[in-house]
């Protein structure tokens, strides 16, 4: 857990400030893992910070969000073209 | 956000943490990620298509490459060997990531190569379906649907737990990814998630049948001219309940079908002739951002595409 606490702080995910009075501060919590090896001994205990995005309100929080979506006639064009020009 | 548990600092335990970078769980994380990965690829050189986000293309002389997205999901694909890895080299320098080598799975496609082509199916897919629909053991059926017969809102008595119908018609959903010949009995199916019958779960049950005497099914793609061809048809007021009618298209590049779809209109087609008429304004829209797509690829033009359709 330490070494993803590092992690994050050497990535600059944040910096510490007062805490602001009107806004709403969003919660967060630790989600573990266990990963096992092929044969169930423990690999290794992950754990992941995850943010409550279900507290974020639209307009206020934030005004943009995107969710990439592929279309599937664009995959099956860009593999016939591959073909084509194989 | 607040301080995480276990690491809050004890001199200002009051602060907060002042969020510069997208963390899991935000809502916009997905957003935060696309800008990175698309922000690297146009730092290389890459155009963004205008018609699929997903889509970027490289152009430089004779040299095309293009890369399709899908979150973490990359396929690239080049004219020129060497630069597929070279890309994937540039890119390693960015993220931490693996070249899986040539194409084999992709969003739970199979895809197989041979020497003329490339045949894609999700089989695998497929499998698992039968399996979580206890169908494995069942027989299996020549057609996935009984032609000439409408189903209807009204047809018989409603299921007691429409969950398991749910979830395999959103599972076959998935399945049409491959497989234009079960398009249109999928699109019926879907007309009645909202309150299904005894009939429509029997309805259901016949496609996953007709699915497993033909799993290794899909489509396959192959040389040839690369010439647009679309074909659509309608039915004329098929849906017992409204009276609307059904558009079927299906859109070839050379011998490659690309793009089809089953599509209750919208509107009452008084005639024939307008609901055939409003099939083919729905298969030359298609067709038109197939065109588009062209363009953004840089493909040089060929003839106007054909649109084949009948009873006009």
């Amino acid at each position: 857990m330490t070494v993803e606490y590092n992690a994050l702080i050497s990535n600059g995910t944040w910096t510490l400030c007062p805490r602001p009075s009107h806004k709403h501060v969003i919660r967060n919590k630790w989600v573990y893992k266990l990963k096992q090896k092929s044969d169930g001994t423990i690999d290794r205990y992950k754990a992941r910070l995850v943010a409550k995005g279900f507290e974020q309100q639209d307009g206020i929080d934030y005004t943009e969000t995107f969710s990439l979506v592929i279309k599937p006639a664009t995959i099956r064009l860009i593999l016939a073209l591959a073909v084509h020009y194989d | 956000m607040e301080q995480p548990q276990g690491f809050v600092d004890s001199s200002q335990s009051d602060s907060v943490c002042h969020l510069h970078k997208s963390l899991y769980g935000l809502k916009q994380a997905p957003r935060a990620w696309f800008q990175r990965l698309s922000q690297v690829l146009l730092d290389l050189g890459f155009m963004g298509s205008t018609v699929d986000t997903s889509l970027f293309v490289f152009l430089q002389e004779a040299m095309r490459i293009y890369v399709l997205i899908y979150v973490d999901d990359i396929i690239v694909t080049s004219n020129k060997p060497t630069a597929v890895s070279d890309l994937i080299t540039k890119l390693q320098h960015e993220f931490s990531m693996k070249d899986l080598g040539p194409l084999s799975y992709f969003l739970g496609i199979q895809v197989h190569r041979n020497r003329e082509g490339l045949h894609l199916h999700q089989s695998k897919y497929i499998v698992d379906l039968l399996n979580r629909a206890n169908m494995t053991g069942a027989k299996p059926y020549q057609s996935p649907c009984i032609s000439g017969k409408k189903l209807s809102k009204f047809d018989s008595d409603p299921l007691l737990d429409s969950s398991l119908y749910r979830h395999i018609v959103g599972a076959l959903q998935y399945c049409t990814l491959t497989r234009p010949d079960i398009a249109f009995s999928v699109n019926q199916l879907c007309q009645f998630l909202h309150a299904p019958t005894t009939t429509h779960f029997t309805a259901a049950k016949r496609v996953l049948r007709y699915l497993k005497s033909t799993v290794e099914h899909g489509i396959y793609f192959s040389k040839g001219f690369l010439q647009l061809h679309g074909y659509c048809d309608s039915d004329w007021a098929g849906s017992p309940d409204d009276r609307r009618s059904t558009t079927n298209y299906g859109i070839f590049l050379g011998p490659c079908l690309i793009s089809w779809a089953a599509k209750k209109q919208p509107v009452v087609a008084r005639s024939s002739t307008e609901a055939e008429y409003r099939s083919m304004a729905i298969t030359t829209a298609e067709l038109y951002w197939i065109r588009m797509l062209f363009k953004d690829l840089h493909i040089p033009r060929t003839a106007s595409p054909t649109l084949w359709v009948d009873n006009i």
